[in-house]
């Protein structure tokens, strides 16, 4: 990893305002100039904790990265700069990791524009227009909070993430809108998708994304693939979603170990009978998500259903906020090894 | 002298109007927000004196007598049924699109009169946006394996199929 410059930013900039240190820290509209105009690839910008309100569109799309030199945006605590840690002598512990800490980008209803491979770490973005936040290519999400706050029910999606994008552990919620939209083969993986009543958890526009472990709690419907063709998703918890997983016509599909409770219409549903799908070892029944496997192609030789099927309550520690398996969980230990690749 | 208690914060969709002036008076308040959802709306003590707003978006606010705005904005729009901003008059007739821009860029209408008569279910400028449009061409083919084969073939880079598997 070739890195180029680091950079400071924190509320209201001190000194210069050119980021060269914490002493000299640019403020907001600052560093909205440097990376709209000047940022480039390998540069490592650190942004501290506090808020920080658009006025206007911050769009850094024409800027890339590159695979071995990513534009790198990083939230931080005060620590390092009460500590004159600048750049390079920046810890990983100064790293803003807890929610109350990271610095939050206030989009009101301005979009926030990356190139491609950009990296996006310990940041939380809340703002009322389609893709709040839009990224480039090839990008990394980590640890970041999105909020779609927008007051009516409209298409809008708090993030919208570009081919071969990776998406861990952030935390994704939108009262009226989307949550997650991305083009073809993400990797999205840890994240918590939550209270999104009136849309979509996670919806690519494209295949082959592999979606892995995350929880999806409280949402019209957890992932929507519409007619995209193979996908994987595996070891994901749905709880209390109107339907869990929603397919049209794609196929390919392998979606095994997922736990599905509480779905008010359906577990899964595929609105065309299509092959090749592949289900295994999933957890949720009838009686539980109303209607399981509703449309799902039961003759295909690809899958076993429902003879491993499991059932019964999941037993979560606390359904709603603790997602862990607690004693006498039907689904402890039951799920299948499953290893990966050629 | 800054006014700490409201700089660089949020307080969008909330209304300041119960706040005493005097918290406001003879002070600049830089960075914060102060949006609001419906265009011209009352959000400060109409007596505030002497007070600065600096680098704020206060969209959608009206700037008492008082106060004076120094960069940031002071737009007024609302969403459309193209699901786009547009500012408006004080009647909330649309005058143009806030992002005109990425309206010539789609080129799409800037004309009022051409705002669909039904609400449409995304924004039009992300439905005509022509990386978005690009991009999913690109991938629409990839995941087409009898048309990527044939691109192949016809352009010679792979041997022409006899029949059979």
């Amino acid at each position: 990893m070739a890195i180029a410059n680091y950079w400071h930013c924190c509320p209201g900039g001190n000194g210069l305002k050119n980021g060269t240190n914490w002493a000299n820290a640019f403020d907001e509209p600052a560093l909205e100039v440097f990376q709209e105009g000047a940022v480039v690839a390998g540069d490592i910008i650190f942004i501290e904790t506090g808020n920080y309100v658009l006025d206007s569109a911050y769009d850094f799309s024409a800027r890339d990265g590159t695979a071995t030199s990513p534009i790198a945006i990083i939230g931080v605590t005060t620590a390092p700069r009460l500590a004159g840690r600048n750049g390079a002598a920046i810890l990983y512990s100064d790293w803003a990791r807890l929610s109350a800490d990271r610095p939050f980008f206030d989009c009101v209803t301005f979009q926030f524009k990356t190139g491609d491979y950009t990296i996006l770490r310990n940041i939380y973005f809340q703002g009322s227009i389609t893709n709040t936040v839009l990224m480039g290519n090839y990008c990394v999400v980590e640890n970041c909070k999105f909020d779609n706050d927008w007051s009516a029910v409209v298409v809008r999606s708090a993030i919208n993430i570009a081919t071969g994008s990776i998406f861990y552990n952030n935390e994704i919620l939108s009262a009226n809108c989307y949550g997650l939209a991305s083009a073809a083969n993400c990797r999205v993986k840890y994240n918590y998708f939550h209270d999104i009543p009136n849309g979509y958890g996670y919806i690519p526009t494209s295949g082959g994304c592999i979606i892995e472990f995350n929880i999806f709690d409280n949402i019209l419907v957890g992932f929507q693939g519409i007619a995209r063709v193979v996908g994987t998703i595996e070891n994901n918890t749905f709880y209390n979603c109107g339907q869990a997983t929603i397919e049209t016509t794609g196929y390919g599909y392998t979606i095994i170990n997922n736990i599905v409770e509480g779905s008010t219409t359906d577990g899964f549903l595929w609105t065309t009978q299509t092959d090749s799908n592949f289900f295994w070892n999933n957890h949720g029944n009838d009686a539980r998500c109303n209607d399981m496997w509703d449309g799902v192609d039961v003759t295909t030789v690809f899958k076993d259903y429902p003879n491993v099927t499991l059932n019964g309550d999941p037993k979560f520690k606390t359904p709603g906020s603790d997602f862990e398996l607690d004693t006498g969980s039907p689904c402890l230990d039951t799920g299948m090894s499953i290893t990966l690749g050629v | 002298m800054i006014n700490l208690k409201y700089s660089y914060k949020s307080f969008k969709r909330k209304s300041m109007l119960n706040i005493p002036a005097k918290e406001f008076n003879d002070s600049e308040t830089i960075g914060s927000g102060f949006y609001q959802d419906e265009p011209f709306s009352n959000v400060f003590p109409p007596d505030i004196n002497g007070v600065v707003f600096v680098d704020c978006n206060l969209d959608n606010v009206n700037i008492p007598a008082g106060a004076t705005v120094v960069r940031g904005t002071n737009k007024h729009y609302k969403t459309m049924n193209d699901q786009e901003y547009w500012i408006v008059d004080k009647q909330g007739n649309p005058i143009e699109p806030r992002d005109k821009a990425d309206f010539i860029k789609c080129k799409l209408s800037i004309l009022p009169g051409d705002i669909p008569v039904q609400p449409l279910k995304e924004a039009i400028t992300w439905t005509h946006d022509p990386k978005r449009i690009e991009r999913e061409k690109i991938e629409n083919l990839k995941s087409d394996d009898a048309r990527l084969k044939q691109i192949l073939i016809d352009s010679g880079k792979l041997p022409p199929q006899k029949g059979g598997k």
